[in-house]
């Protein structure tokens, strides 16, 4: 069967709806110092957050509680399901699903349930914040908003989140199960997240050098921590057809793999297994490189592997929206989508050379698209790749 | 999906209150014993109820060689994992790369999360981020993968109390798209002040017992551990002559779309996944021999399931076995969902139901035959076992003894 995109929506540094769109041809920045916060005593003061980020402008619903995480969610899917045309109505929904990823959740939400538990003893638990605080809170309350009863999944696997949740989509319409799919992934910044993570070894500056997110460089010293949410609306061709809608792109083959630089070859090749194809019909890669000493190491050696010495232009779009964690695969999706469309592929101003011998797309580029890998790739959590194709 | 590739179990492995392998959990299970009782770990002062399914020798759990995570949620899926796979008794020297594994968990590494989170608020000196990656949620998947050499397709799920079956319907998907030969698959959590905190605070947990179907029944209790399965392509696991549990013929997962915490009270969302993994598996409503309950005692969920079950099943409903094994248990969150399924297969295996305990006074709004308080034999072809949980997640297998 054939899958097609009819939808995306984005909220990231760079721009949130439209905003991102023309912000990806703008060689436009995300990444500067936190300002929604306090970084407090870590060590870095970079972060690439959802700039006046307002929940009312894109619902038309009154919510009384909603962790950002939450909040960045229900944004994408109203954004995604408008691009599509998709409106389901209530209990009209049990083929129509919702397929999510998320690293850290409502994290927020739960440091907050856990201070009051704390303070007050667990009789004065709130219910309310716990309600709120599960990491699949948001994809539940998304499952409400829109009425969206069918197939219905929420993965927690870092980086690599959003690509499973892509994945499952996916596969939930090619097996016939939902004749729609909404699927993504979010993640929010917040103290608790920004101050945990950065004794953790993974935030630039890392040991030495001077902090910033620089993907495939030699002086990359870890990765910036960013902020966002993306949705996609998949569906079968045939549908898309029946309701008149614009395609905007195709899933042409998915893959999942393991961890580490084994897993990234091993779901690059699926994923051009899936589609049919070999390396050589991909116009483009989506990296999932986030200035990851070794990460980025192991993705780079896992592209020589399977595209040989074939030079083929590789977009670090993290360098522009930042490393989001549980929205990053479905956000490069998002990006990956507008490239097949515009012929453009994006990159963040003043990108250094890459350390590996790859086409590291450092200006805004003009190419003719028609195959391009996403990857989604998490060190722990696995690694998933998609190839999409023009409409 | 409509692909052609059979899918069976060929091991499990079984961490819980009843005991920490799986002869210990079927065994109490069919002797009608239950695994609840005082929390002994934390202080449970200000919880509506001070009892638990709490695993009470944790120091006791045989983990795989090289694997010693610190935190128990972990320990548990470590150790179901090391007798799931031992179980299965697959060859050396497979290729890794067609090992898959997918775990799902709600709360993650929840005592890392405690002393983060504690320090966090009251201590900066104190916080420590490798806590807070303990308690991510791949953490367990990622030391598995590892220790047992399963390098293939990788997923972590959390689907609140639907996560466990939500895993096995993962890895049925990913080997029927050919995409793995075999998938460790299932569910774990451990007990925390902080998940029961705010249970409790949901009006989910009875002060008193917990008994499922029963007219007085008032609530659920909660409890810990991990049931994991080796699922296998049934081609792969007949060429290397694996003895085989049976088959998982069909899956679904859903959502009410309803409300977060408030079951929808026709029980349409479950009557919708019971009917979609009977669809999956081109099984008949009239060919379910037992239903596997999720059943967890509380007012509304119990009947929203039994409306459910007969909403699909008809006239079938009232002919056969519907018992909950949560009274023997308490509700292991992410883990119930696999340690049913495996109940489920082993009832298929032994021609035994485990009972429904604590079942004292009928309920007209549960008007099923739910084996009460003492198992039953008899000969079971096709069982089904059904999730949901809060969030509004559901989620129904359909599991069949392995025929040609």
């Amino acid at each position: 069967m054939s899958v097609v995109i009819t939808g995306t929506g984005a909220l990231s540094a760079i721009g949130c709806g439209p905003a991102f769109a023309s912000a990806l041809a703008g060689c436009t920045p995300g990444i500067a110092e936190v300002t929604g916060f306090d970084p407090g005593d870590a060590p870095s003061v970079l972060a690439a957050e959802v700039p006046h980020f307002s929940i009312e402008e894109y619902l038309t619903s009154a919510k009384t509680y909603l962790d950002r995480s939450s909040a960045l969610a229900l944004a994408a899917g109203a954004l995604a399901l408008r691009d599509a045309g998709v409106i389901v109505a209530p209990g009209e929904g049990q083929r129509a699903g919702l397929s999510f990823g998320t690293a850290y959740g409502c994290l927020e939400t739960m440091g907050g349930f856990w201070a009051g538990v704390q303070e007050k003893g667990a009789r004065l638990a709130s219910s309310l914040l716990f309600t709120h605080s599960y990491a699949n809170t948001p994809v539940s309350l998304a499952s409400i908003e829109f009425n969206l009863a069918g197939p219905h999944g929420c993965f927690c696997a870092g980086a690599a989140s959003g690509g499973h949740a892509l994945a499952d989509a996916v596969a939930q319409v090619a097996a016939g199960r939902a004749d729609v799919m909404l699927a993504g992934g979010c993640e929010a910044l917040s103290p608790i997240l920004y101050g945990g993570l950065s004794g953790a070894g993974v935030l630039s500056p890392g040991d030495d050098g001077p902090e910033g997110l620089r993907p495939f460089a030699a002086s990359r010293n870890g990765t910036v921590l960013g902020e966002g949410a993306a949705m996609l609306v998949v569906e079968p061709e045939g549908v898309a057809a029946r309701r008149g809608v614009r395609v905007r792109a195709r899933v042409l083959g998915v893959g999942p793999g393991g961890g580490g630089a084994v897993g990234a070859e091993a779901a690059m090749r699926a994923a051009l297994a899936d589609a049919g194809g070999g390396p050589g019909e991909v116009d483009a890669v989506f990296a999932a490189a986030n200035g990851s000493p070794e990460g980025d190491a192991a993705e780079a050696g896992a592209l020589e592997s399977v595209f040989g010495g074939r030079w083929i232009p590789v977009v670090a779009l993290k360098a522009m929206v930042g490393e989001t964690l549980g929205a990053s695969g479905a956000l490069a999706a998002a990006a990956a989508v507008h490239a097949l469309e515009e012929g453009l592929l994006p990159a963040a101003p003043g990108m250094e050379a890459p350390e590996f011998a790859l086409d590291l797309v450092r200006a805004p580029r003009r190419a003719s698209l028609r195959r391009v890998l996403v990857n989604s790739f998490d060190a722990r959590g696995g690694c998933v790749s998609l190839l999409l194709g023009a409409a | 999906m409509a692909g052609n590739q059979r899918v069976v179990v060929t091991g499990i492995g079984a961490v819980c209150c009843l005991g920490l392998s799986v002869p210990e959990f079927w065994e109490g299970l069919c002797a009608g014993r239950s695994g609840i009782g005082p929390i002994a770990r934390f202080d449970t002062t200000g919880l509506r109820n001070p009892c638990a399914g709490e695993i009470k020798h944790p120091e006791a759990l045989r983990l795989p060689a090289g694997a010693d995570p610190e935190d128990l949620a972990v320990r548990f899926a470590l150790a179901a994992a090391r007798e799931a796979v031992a179980d299965a008794a697959l060859p050396q020297g497979g290729d890794p790369g067609r090992r898959g594994i997918v775990f799902s968990t709600n709360f993650g590494g929840a005592h890392a999360w405690e002393r983060f989170a504690t320090a966090w608020h009251t201590d900066p000196a104190q916080v420590r981020s490798a806590d807070l990656l303990r308690f991510s949620f791949e953490d367990a998947v990622a030391i598995a993968a590892t220790a047992l050499r399963f390098l293939g397709p990788r997923g972590t799920l959390s689907l609140s109390c639907s996560s466990g079956a939500a895993s096995v319907a993962w890895a049925m998907d990913t080997i029927r798209a050919g995409r793995a030969d075999v998938m460790l698959a299932g569910g774990h959590d451990a007990l925390s002040l902080s998940s029961l905190a705010g249970l409790s605070a949901l009006r989910t947990v009875t002060a008193e017992q917990i008994r499922p179907f029963d007219k007085n029944r008032s609530g659920t209790l909660f409890g810990e551990g991990a049931g994991m399965l080796v699922v296998e392509a049934r081609d792969h696991a007949v060429a290397r002559g694996a003895r085989i549990y049976g088959e998982v013929c069909g899956a679904a997962v859903n959502n009410n779309a309803y409300h977060v915490t408030a079951p929808d009270k026709q029980g349409e969302g479950l009557a919708a996944a019971l009917r979609a993994a009977l669809g999956d598996a081109e099984v008949p409503p009239e060919a379910v021999d037992y239903v596997n309950a999720h059943a967890t005692g509380t007012k509304y969920h119990d009947a929203v399931e039994t409306a459910a079950i007969k909403a699909v099943l008809g006239a079938r409903a009232g002919e056969i076995p519907v018992s909950s094994i949560k009274a023997a248990t308490a509700h292991p969150m992410a883990a119930a969902g696999s340690l049913e399924a495996i109940a489920s297969l082993l009832a298929l295996r032994d021609g035994i139901v485990p009972p429904t305990l604590n079942y004292e006074t009928p309920d007209p709004a549960c008007d099923l035959d739910c084996v009460p308080n003492i198992a039953r034999r008899t000969s079971l072809r096709c069982v089904v076992s059904l999730s949901s949980g809060i969030g509004g997640n559901n989620a129904a297998l359909v599991l069949r003894k392995d025929e040609p």
